[in-house]
């Protein structure tokens, strides 16, 4: 099979824009392996116990912090529902208390890196987007710019934003323009793929 | 008016080029406007807003009621911008506003020879009567009235500047960087709180930046603002005013970034507008000095004592040379002693009977002369107060002797402070009344999240203020939850204290208790004593009618300088006392904002969020015309050498009947149905039944509204055991899934589903046209004959080494398919497409073309399903299953629903060469064409297959009148067409091209 479009490439022309002086954030994307979403009812916890093992994971997770595997990254994202990046076909883990689904190509990850990447991202967000608050391995969902995203905080200064793939031109706009007063830097393809 | 050569916090090695009416002002950096424009002594700054009165600078603060200006020119002018708070900076260009031809001779001045017929309320009574046909004449004096009214103009070009939201969540935000703010500030930030200090001003320090620069104060500033610059968790904003207060406790601030500079420099914003989460808040927002009210007390020269003592201390101005300071309280005096100091010769006037002894030991150590239990009668001059009238005076403020003429060329007034508790009223309500110090204040309790400190709690020394401030600060940072030390409060240092007196008077009179000559108590709305007594007379005992009766209070001021002395003469007319009259309501913002500011980018092309569809860079390439449907772009039509919209949408629709054409549909709403209960989910929320829905097939469904009426439609395919993929037509995906989610929430919650927006997940192509099937068998790996995929059924395949979908139905009428493809692959199809349908004429079209191609079908959208239509009206009541619940299955029977003359869908062909206009009017041939008429045009095109204009529309009785013409009225557009009453299946309406 051929390797899917990241949908911002076209859009993601490399250089340095806004103010002068240092760079204060870098935008990126980067592309995502795999994305699926499982989901259950009253029994979601024990239902979905093989399928978390098998992606080497030791549990559910918390509401609030992402959950590392070797391979497997993993969001808890309400009580019966979990998000998980990078594991293989997950359908046959299907059955009447967990259903599966693939939303590989339903998210397009936005990335901002540099000392200023918290501050551009309280522009456009609400809520305490702050190192006390959501800390390196913390994961918070909100709206941006009107849109359901989904943060996840990789580092001190680097942040990563899920947004639903259609919406993501519209949230790269307004993070660009944002970020005109900080001075950005947007990433070469070459730098993207590197990262991932 | 002069400039001295020492003191003040101006940069005198760097003058600026500043012009007021084009006439140079003497500028240095550090200087305000207003503090230019006094040092080059200019008197007169601006007309008043009814009378057209001169008036100079009065303040030297937000509260400042006259020096407003249009600032700067062309996009980036600016009316009504107060000269006290604008910072000169080079270049800067300001004229007067609100006097033609100008300033000096204002023909609007004519208003003033005609007061007494323009006192408060007037409009209300003038406008109305006495002849008949008068309601015409005044709208006609509307249009002059309307050009009259206001003050500065405003600029219809577009803001050339950018604003910027930013959301902060901090510990303890203190509001005010006075004494109280610093100390709170300092007090948080060492117990290790997240420290957020805003100033409205460019420096720290408050009222202290009007003590002279290297005095104790001074000192006092300068190492606290060290101590809080150096703390890491301390953010300090200055140029930055709270202008609101909310629930949860949030707070507005406005930071001007670059109101001080010509222009914004280095892609900065010109304003920033912080949204500011506080656990803890501390309003040390501190009080406004209170004009005294007597006759032509707006003269120009007429001032605030504490602006002249700034003017003098912050800006190197002496703002006169012969000065009366007129006052009721001590805290005057130090600005008589400032002002003496510096070479004025000054005479203090104060109202009450005795005062401290050491108070006037100082004064005449000073040089200031002081005649006690006197007042102002009376300012005179013109242009400027050249002389007052002064009187010795009882308790109440009535001269009691004989009046006496004193030269003079400025009068400093003071009749107390007003602490500032607007912020703190926003939050929580009324403020108290405080018997001791005769002013409304805060009264948070102890429990609230905003507390206050310093001058807004009218506290009578400064000690006081600092360790009140110190405090609150600590207090908040503990309940904030920051567990350092505070350590030691600092040293205060020497200040006038300011003792309450609850009996000062509030203005002079005569001995019978009038005012001699006009005396404003609102001087941004021209609002008199006289016009407070009036309203008294003609029945007002509300305090908010008559602020709204007599607009004191009103608009920029929100009670900052005119409310206390309004009150007071409301009391005395009710003979009540002043809480008992009450206060008005203080609302945000605290200070006039930019529009801008509360806009942010959410304007112009991101006034709201756009959707693209995963193949929209490939419509934009090829040059596809876009059109908005709800949140997305989509190709409207593909213009081919200068083609207008109706030429191409015509050549589209025809191309694909006649050959094959594709259509990117990815903005239907797509969403993942799983669980053991789905196929009972969908038959609750489809009137038709899918628990016989074989996996492999799909089928087309209606959902209601619980009232009855028609919600949405589309197709839902069976993917697996557990697995459906429901369609939703593209306006309505957000509602369905929302509506979905509540009903699985709440009334069902005994089903095992979920339900996903699998919108992004999936491109759509539709491929429609007699070639359709020999396109997407060349370029697919699927099996598609008739019998392998019939209609309503799809199968996997692989397109272009991508995995996809394709189901086989149909919106056009024509033999149609739907390829569903991951998004990331999406293009790559659409593409491959292309390329492979050049042997069978393949042509894209938009949804110009697509509607076209439905209404010929006769297949209902969203013009049809527009809340108002029921499955009967649309024609589809043989969907409905008799024999199960579902939503809207009960009120849906309702009698008013089964009305058989209700409007139903029919097909109109349009007579002429001229289409209908989408809703337009049905009424019979015969007859008026008045009032709703029988029914309305609900969506219209030319259909090429038919060669004609057609429309559907909902025409009352619809069914029962096929054959007749009627006709169509486009009030709007002045036109009537008639037309022939048809079924709405003009196309193919035994479905033979779609099944085939």
């Amino acid at each position: 099979m051929v390797d899917p479009v990241i949908p911002l490439h076209a859009n993601l022309v490399p250089g340095r824009y806004g103010a002068d002086g240092d760079t204060a954030v870098q935008i990126g994307t980067r592309r995502i392996s795999s994305l699926w979403q499982i989901a259950g009812w009253s029994d979601f916890e024990h239902a979905a116990q093989p399928l978390l093992v098998a992606c080497g994971l030791a549990g559910p997770g918390q509401y609030d912090e992402t959950q590392q595997g070797p391979d497997v990254t993993a969001w808890r994202i309400a009580p019966d529902k979990i998000l998980l990046e990078g594991p293989p076909d997950l359908t046959d883990f299907a059955s009447d208390s967990l259903v599966v689904l693939d939303l590989s190509h339903a998210r397009t990850v936005i990335t901002l890196n540099g000392a200023e990447a918290r501050t551009l991202l309280s522009q456009v967000v609400s809520v305490d987007v702050s190192a006390a608050t959501l800390p390196v391995g913390s994961f918070i969902q909100t709206g941006l710019h009107g849109v359901g995203v989904l943060l996840q905080a990789r580092s001190q200064n680097g942040i990563e934003i899920f947004v639903p793939t259609t919406w993501a031109q519209t949230i790269l706009d307004i993070l660009c323009q944002n970020a005109m007063p900080l001075g950005y830097e947007i990433m070469s393809p070459q730098t993207i793929h590197a990262a991932t | 008016m002069k400039r001295l050569e020492t003191g003040g916090r101006i940069d005198r090695e760097a003058p600026l080029s500043v012009s007021f009416d084009g006439t140079a002002l003497s500028a240095f950096q550090g200087d305000t406007l207003s503090a230019a424009m006094l040092a080059s002594g200019v008197t007169v700054v601006g007309r008043s807003f009814k009378y057209h009165r001169p008036r100079g600078v009065y303040a030297a603060g937000v509260e400042e009621p006259n020096a407003l200006v249009h600032l700067r020119d062309g996009a980036r002018h600016e009316p009504n911008v107060r000269a006290t708070t604008t910072e000169v900076f080079d270049g800067l260009t300001c004229t007067s506003q609100n006097a033609w031809p100008n300033l000096r001779y204002d023909i609007g001045a004519v208003n003033n020879l005609f007061s007494r017929f323009l006192s408060a309320g007037f409009y209300y009574k003038t406008f109305i009567g006495p002849f008949r046909n008068s309601t015409r004449f005044w709208m006609m004096c509307e249009t002059f009235i309307r050009k009259a009214a206001g003050m500065g103009r405003g600029t219809y070009l577009e803001d050339p500047d950018s604003y910027e939201k930013r959301h902060v969540h901090c510990d303890v935000l203190v509001i005010g960087g006075g004494a109280a703010g610093l100390t709170a500030a300092l007090a948080a930030g060492r117990a290790g709180a997240r420290v957020i200090l805003v100033e409205q001003d460019s420096e720290l320090g408050g009222a202290i930046l009007s003590d002279p620069v290297g005095s104790d104060a001074d000192n006092w500033r300068i190492s606290v603002t060290k101590e809080l610059g150096g703390m890491d968790n301390v953010q300090i904003l200055t140029r930055t005013t709270a202008v609101g207060a909310y629930d949860s406790d949030t707070f507005v601030l406005i930071e001007r970034v670059s109101d001080h500079l010509k222009a914004p420099e280095n892609h900065q914003p010109r304003q920033r507008f912080w949204q500011v989460h506080a656990k803890r808040a501390v309003l040390a927002s501190g009080a406004i000095e209170r004009p005294l009210i007597f006759g032509g007390n707006d003269k120009p020269g007429v001032m605030l004592a504490h602006a002249a003592r700034s003017y003098l201390n912050r800006y190197a101005v002496l703002v006169g040379d012969t000065i009366i300071v007129a006052t009721n309280n001590d805290t005057a005096y130090q600005a008589a002693f400032d002002l003496g100091t510096a070479g004025a010769n000054v005479t203090l006037l104060d109202a009450r009977q005795s005062v401290d002894a050491a108070l006037l030991a100082e004064a005449k150590g000073a040089g200031v002369t002081v005649k006690t239990g006197h007042g102002v009668l009376a300012a005179h001059g013109r242009g400027r107060v050249s002389a007052v009238e002064i009187a010795p005076i009882d308790a109440g403020g009535r001269a009691t002797g004989p009046i006496s003429r004193v030269p003079c060329d400025t009068l400093a007034i003071s009749a107390g402070w007003t602490p500032s508790v607007h912020l703190w009223t926003q939050r929580h309500g009324k403020p108290g009344f405080d018997d001791a110090s005769a002013l409304f204040l805060a009264a948070p309790k102890e429990t609230d999240a905003l507390q206050t400190a310093g001058s807004v709690n009218a506290v009578e020394t400064l000690e006081e203020v600092i360790t009140q401030g110190f405090a609150q600060g600590a207090e908040a940072a503990k309940q904030a939850g920051a567990d350092g030390a505070a350590g030691i409060c600092p040293a205060a240092f020497a200040a006038r204290d300011w003792p309450h007196d609850p009996d000062v008077i509030w203005g002079v009179f005569t001995r019978d208790g009038k005012t001699k000559g006009k005396a404003f108590v609102d001087l941004q709305h021209d609002v008199k004593v006289s016009d407070i007594d009036q309203a008294h007379q003609e029945g007002y005992v509300s305090v908010e009618h008559l602020k709204r009766y007599t607009t004191t209070g009103m608009a920029t001021d929100q009670g900052k300088l005119s409310n206390m002395n309004a009150l007071s003469r409301m009391a005395e007319q009710r003979g009540l006392r002043v809480p008992e009259v009450g206060t008005t309501t203080f609302r945000p913002p605290f200070i006039p904002t930019a529009i801008g500011a509360l806009v942010g980018h959410e304007h112009g092309q991101h006034f709201r969020p756009t959707r693209l569809s995963p193949m929209h860079q490939w419509h934009v390439e090829h040059g596809a015309k876009l059109t908005q449907a709800g949140a997305w772009m989509r190709p409207w039509y593909y213009p081919q050498s200068g083609e207008t919209l109706t030429a191409a949408y015509i050549r589209e629709a025809a191309h694909a009947r006649e050959h094959v054409g594709i259509i990117d549909v990815s903005t239907l709403g797509k969403i993942a149905v799983q669980g053991p209960d789905a196929a009972e989910f969908l038959n609750r929320i489809y009137v038709n039944g899918w628990k016989t829905l074989q996996v492999g097939r799909l089928r087309y469904g209606v959902m209601l509204r619980e009232d009855g009426f028609v919600m949405d439609d589309g197709a839902t395919a069976r993917l697996g055991e557990n697995d459906y993929f429901m369609t939703t037509t593209t306006a309505n995906a957000a509602k369905v899934l929302g509506f979905a989610e509540h009903l699985l929430q709440t009334a069902w919650k005994d089903l095992r589903v979920h339900v996903t927006t699998v919108t992004d997940q999936w491109g759509t192509i539709a491929v429609a046209g007699p070639k359709a099937r020999t396109l997407l068998s060349k370029v697919s790996d699927a099996d598609l004959n008739r019998e392998a995929v019939p209609n309503n059924h799809f199968v996997t395949a692989t397109i272009a080494d991508s995995p996809v979908r394709i189901h086989r139905m149909s919106y056009s009428g024509e033999l149609a398919y739907e390829v569903y493809i991951p998004a990331g692959f999406a293009t790559r199809v659409w593409e491959r497409l292309i390329d492979a349908g050049t042997e069978f004429d393949l042509s894209p079209y938009g949804t110009e073309a697509m509607g076209a191609l439905r209404i010929e079908k006769g297949h209902v959208a969203g013009p049809e399903i527009e809340g108002r239509t029921t499955l009967k009206d649309l024609g589809l009541e043989g969907f409905a299953a008799s024999k199960k619940p579902f939503v809207g299955s009960v009120l849906r029977q309702r009698p008013v629903l089964d009305d058989p003359t209700r409007p139903t869908l029919v097909g109109l062909e349009i007579e002429g060469q001229v289409g209908a206009k989408a809703g337009s009017l049905l009424f019979p041939l015969q007859g008026e064409t008045q009032g709703h008429g029988d029914g309305w045009v609900s969506s219209t095109t030319y259909s090429p297959a038919l060669g004609k204009y057609i429309a559907l529309g909902l025409l009352n009785n619809g069914k029962q009148r096929l054959g007749e013409t009627i006709r169509v009225v486009n009030f709007v557009g002045n036109e009537t067409l008639q037309a022939k009453v048809t079924s709405h299946h003009f196309f193919d309406p035994e479905g033979e091209r779609q099944n085939g």
